[in-house]
């Protein structure tokens, strides 16, 4: 059926100008037949598409956990008294209107600039649209989701020519303006309302409690429970356990690099251990120089961030060497705007974007450094 | 001397890999010269239409260049002189009748020529256009003194020849061929072999730099090995290279005269009723040498499926290439390629259910398998490149045309032939080789 309409949406068609949908709709469906015109003759299997699919594939844990877990606090205290499936239900009937906003509105402004800049409409987009929603909280207004994701994929992406040539992670983006736009929604202490019942995450109890033993002001939060997400959170971010699962599918498929990730982990790690020193060196009695390591890992969006977020591979650096320096950056940050920052606990998602604008200046130093090694060589 | 281990590239398995069996084809009726297969070389004729020929005959030469003499390697009548668009020489045909001289070989032979002698014998016998220099892979400048030569005995690609297989048949000029030279650079004649191998052909040779490489393929390309043996640092820095089998045949050369009238090449692909090894007249028709092949629905390669260039088969294989290639050329499109399992599909990539098993020699086709895309790192280019250069940055000041840049990453360090596996493994199906080709040309032109 689609070989059929195809005349009307090639060069001199009436409807040459949605070419770009229509390459979308047919290459869902069946690879492209285009042969090589020059060498090299044969083509590897692998497409942005797969590349792309995968990196949805690798979410779908944080987003069945994500799922389940708004219908878990939504519930609150009448949570025993449901069944999986109600809660998981539940949870459902949050979540879904915020994909279909965020893909409604993202699809529209993805295939609105593919036709006028002519473009294709890139897989990356699935991806971004994967990802706003489970960086937001359940509780987030749709109206203001819908902005969000308009400013993530046109501010973020878009402007600088589509996929592949932005500077900043367009999920991120989004995020970060709704931060910046609606600071009372995303970041009062009231982040969660979800049937009348509030709580609060984590790191905002950790961050408002006072003196130096910040895991007892956790109060009912084990470590455990935070590991595998049974804490209000983000939709997708809550359950370390699913992202470290999704980093393991990255990983081992090679899409997500492992050295963004593990550089992040390090970073963290040195990090923490150096605000743990300060905080007992100098008296303080802010609770989140306290916080552990192990804690730092399964509060807030960390793992989330470090998995999904820093190893996109157009924002981060590009080199290497770079990545390294890049994910350490991002470790540090995180935990220096946890520990330092009194206004906004939640450290990861400036500290990301904080280093995209990083990354290149990475990867010209990495660069210069191999220019030079090279021209020792020749002089040899 | 050094032993480098390559970790970087793939060995891409494909069916119809040439058995370890030398044959001899049958002297062709005809054989034809292509101009074009040599770069930047603008042909002016010596021939009319029904010239007699002889083996060694000036065939045309280059205007830019006017030493440098193209020479027949066959007696016989000029069949047919076929101009193209604006006058320029597609193919020269000439049949094959016997197998006289136009020169006296006797004449050829002497013990140690001078540098001047060499380069002139070479020049005017035609068979300096097998002496290319690096960057930018195209005829030696006589002028030039290159301050290294490279010589590769360690053909990697798909379908590649077994050098050592085929030579030791007669490897008689290998020793003199060096020597010669010898003379022509300031430099060493290096020769790399594949550490995992064991030559004979080279075992009454001395007065060359012996250097091993081991590893997937690009480990045996002249571009890898000059990069971590004598790195070329500026347009001007010239390093020279020189297939063994051209090196064998200056030896030969110069030894009784005997003027390079055969090859030997490799011949593969899953639809080849006998894949192998040849030795072929030069110039030999496709067709001809595919006379017992179904060749429907297939795409023939001049070279490798990798670096190679489409051919027709009334034409001959390049004049620099080793390897006959036959490949199926198909339109049908896959059903949800995007998702499915794969476990017949051959990757590199992990993202196929068929990266879980050992690799099985594939019959690739000529689909891109895949919509073009922009650029998006995911380092599959620097895994296939095993240079100390940076792909993603070298491709992208090329398409930004930033001269300044591209010298900076090393452009003159490239060949297409060795980022062709990065263009096989791209997500994004960027032309990556073409890239690099068109790089070259613009540094060239204007750096």
């Amino acid at each position: 059926m689609l070989d059929k309409v195809a005349p009307s949406f090639h060069e001199g068609g009436k409807l040459e100008k949605l070419y770009p949908l229509y390459d979308a709709i047919d290459t869902i469906l069946y690879v492209p037949s285009e042969t090589s015109s020059h060498g090299p003759f044969i083509r590897d299997h692998v497409d942005v598409k797969r590349s792309m699919i995968f990196v949805v594939l690798a979410l779908l844990p944080c987003l069945l956990f994500g799922i389940y877990n708004v219908g878990l606090q939504g519930a609150g205290a009448l949570a025993s008294e449901k069944s999986f499936l109600e809660l998981f239900i539940s949870g459902a009937l949050v979540v879904a209107p915020m994909y279909a906003v965020v893909f409604t509105i993202g699809g529209m402004c993805e295939g609105l600039f593919a036709v006028v800049r002519k473009h294709e409409i890139n897989e990356g987009f699935l991806v971004t649209g994967m990802l706003i929603p489970l960086t937001m909280p359940p509780t987030i207004p749709l109206w203001m989701l819908a902005i969000a994701t308009f400013f993530g994929i046109v501010i973020g992406k878009e402007i600088f020519g589509g996929t592949g040539y932005n500077i900043f992670n367009p999920a991120l983006t989004a995020r970060a303006f709704i931060f910046f736009a609606y600071p009372t929604t995303m970041s009062g202490d009231k982040v969660w309302a979800v049937d009348g019942l509030s709580g609060a995450t984590p790191l905002l109890k950790a961050a408002s409690a006072s003196g130096n033993d910040p895991i007892s002001s956790l109060g009912n939060y084990s470590w455990s429970d935070m590991f595998f997400g049974f804490i209000p959170g983000s939709v997708g971010e809550t359950s370390t356990f699913c992202c470290l699962l999704g980093a393991l599918f990255l990983i081992i498929t090679g899409i997500g690099s492992w050295r963004t990730m593990c550089a992040v982990m390090i970073g963290m790690l040195s990090m923490t251990f150096i605000m743990n020193q300060f905080g007992q060196l100098v008296g303080s009695e802010n609770p989140m120089l306290f916080i552990p390591p192990h804690y730092h890992l399964v509060m807030g969006g960390f793992a989330f961030g470090m998995v999904y977020m820093a190893t996109d591979p157009v924002s981060s650096a590009h080199t290497k060497k770079g990545m390294w320096y890049y994910g350490i950056l991002i470790g540090f940050m995180c935990v220096l705007i946890r520990a330092i920052n009194p206004a906004y606990p939640e450290g990861m998602m400036l500290a990301i974007l904080f280093a995209n604008a990083f990354a290149p200046l990475f990867d010209y130093y990495v660069l210069e450094a191999n220019v030079k090694k090279r021209k020792l060589r020749y002089g040899k | 001397m050094a032993t480098i281990h390559i970790n970087k590239g793939h060995d891409i398995k494909l069916k119809g890999a040439p058995e370890k069996l030398l044959k001899s084809m049958p002297c062709p009726e005809k054989i034809r010269i292509i101009p074009e297969d040599f770069p930047d070389v603008k042909p002016k004729l010596n021939i009319k239409m029904d010239d007699q020929v002889k083996i060694g005959d000036k065939l045309f030469f280059d205007k830019n260049n006017p030493a440098v003499n193209f020479c027949s390697p066959v007696s016989g009548k000029v069949l047919e002189i076929k101009l193209g668009e604006r006058r320029k020489v597609e193919y020269i045909e000439i049949s094959c009748e016997n197998n006289d001289y136009g020169y006296d070989k006797s004449s050829i032979a002497t013990d140690s020529p001078a540098r001047e002698e060499i380069i002139d014998k070479l020049l005017t016998y035609g068979l300096w256009p097998s002496i290319r220099q690096r960057p930018f892979s195209k005829i030696a400048n006589p002028e030039d003194t290159p301050k290294s030569i490279f010589i590769t005995a360690m053909p990697t690609a798909p379908f590649a020849l077994d050098l050592e297989h085929v030579l030791s048949e007669d490897c008689s000029g290998i020793n003199k061929g060096l020597s010669i030279l010898n003379s022509l650079t300031s430099g060493d004649v290096n020769i790399v072999t594949d550490r995992n191998k064991s030559y004979t052909i080279f075992d009454d040779c001395d007065d060359y730099s012996a250097h091993e490489f081991s590893g997937p393929h690009p480990a045996g390309n002249t571009g890898i090995h000059i990069h971590h043996i004598d790195p070329i640092s500026s347009k001007s820095d010239i390093v020279w290279y020189v297939s063994l089998q051209d090196l064998n045949d200056i030896g030969k050369f110069f030894t009784d005269g005997q003027y390079p009238t055969e090859k030997y090449i490799s011949i593969g692909g899953a639809h080849i009723s006998s894949p192998g090894f040849y030795k072929i007249k030069k110039g030999t028709p496709i067709s001809d040498l595919l006379r017992h092949s179904d060749q429907e629905d297939s795409m023939i390669i001049s070279g490798d499926v990798l670096s190679g260039d489409k051919r027709d088969s009334n034409q001959p294989i390049n004049y620099y290439h080793e390897t006959l290639s036959v490949i199926p050329h198909v339109e049908k499109r896959d059903f949800l390629g995007w998702i499915l399992p794969g476990l017949k599909k051959y990757s590199i990539s992990r993202t196929f259910m068929s990266s879980l098993f050992e690799k099985p020699a594939t019959n690739f086709d000529t689909r891109i398998n895949g919509s073009r895309r922009a650029i998006i790192p995911f380092g599959r280019w620097e895994a296939m490149l095993p240079m100390d250069l940076f792909p993603d940055f070298i491709i992208k000041s090329i398409l930004a045309e930033d001269i300044e840049d591209m010298e900076k990453y090393g452009i003159y360090e490239c060949d297409h032939e060795d980022f062709a596996l990065c263009a096989y493994a791209c997500q994004s199906k960027v032309e990556v080789s073409k890239i690099i080709k068109d790089g070259l040309q613009l540094a060239e032109r204007e750096g």
